[in-house]
């Protein structure tokens, strides 16, 4: 097992805020994939925990070295968050393809919410 | 009219980047210019289909998925096969520019205004007219 990649991405609460606000929860659920869309649905949906899905996804995505994700790129990843500010993290390429695997964590403050990852190439053709 | 769109882009790319609409000028990358990430073209995707009326298919206007191709990069950077496919499939970018340093991680440098621009005029031009 090789690593495939590390990536390293900030978001600010207020981008985050803006967001919801201007598109509302149903555009932003079009960022997530299915069982993040279940978990954050029994869940009330913060700026705060949207803030480190999208964190974690973008760095994620720098991991993979792409150009730009887009709504399905961000689908394509996702975000298992543990209880320590730990999360495991997945990757498709479009929809289907291998998976690629990663493990990192986030860092805070009151401003912004940070994700390091560092992606596995566990499979040869993962792409 | 095409003063009225330019007005109405430069007004939506202003409110989601958080810059002043005079920043917003043609030339302008929306990364390194006005400091868009990747939230932000989603963002600007979605302010846009409000603003016109429009629906925009993942990957039209701000492409990426095309890149996922393994024939189109090699070793990071787009090769000319993929160089060719983002020509056809993205009329609105600057290909030939991205071209003199194809770094699949610096496509997104070459998304500008204008691009957005050409891509808002050929969509409604080909809208059916009430």
């Amino acid at each position: 097992m090789t690593i495939r990649g590390i990536g390293i991405d900030l978001i600010t609460y207020s981008k985050a805020r803006k967001f919801l606000s201007t598109h509302g929860r149903e555009k932003a659920n079009r960022l997530l994939t299915a069982s993040e869309k279940k978990t954050w649905a029994a869940k009330s949906f913060s700026e705060r925990h949207f803030s480190c899905l999208l964190a974690a996804k973008e760095a994620c995505f720098k991991a993979q070295n792409r150009a730009w994700m887009g709504t399905q790129g961000f689908s394509d990843i996702e975000v298992n968050t543990g209880s320590r500010g730990e999360f495991q993290v997945s990757a498709r390429n479009s929809g289907k393809g291998p998976v690629c695997r990663g493990w990192g964590s986030f860092f805070s403050n009151d401003k912004y919410v940070g994700a390091q990852v560092i992606l596995w190439d566990n499979t040869p053709e993962c792409g | 009219m095409e003063d009225e769109m330019f007005k109405k882009i430069q007004e939506t790319l202003a409110g989601a980047l958080g810059v002043d609409a005079e920043e917003v000028e043609l030339d302008a990358s929306l990364t390194r210019d006005l400091g868009a990430e990747s939230i932000d073209f989603i963002d600007i995707i979605f302010r846009l289909e409000k603003a016109f009326d429009i629906k925009i298919p993942s990957g039209e206007l701000f492409p990426g998925h095309l890149l996922n191709d393994e024939r189109y990069v090699r070793e990071g950077r787009v090769t000319p096969e993929g160089l060719q496919e983002l020509k056809i499939k993205v009329p609105y970018l600057a290909v030939d520019t991205f071209a003199q340093d194809p770094q699949v991680s610096k496509l997104a440098e070459h998304f500008t205004v204008q691009m957005v621009v050409h891509y808002i005029e050929d969509r409604l031009a080909k809208q059916p007219r009430s």
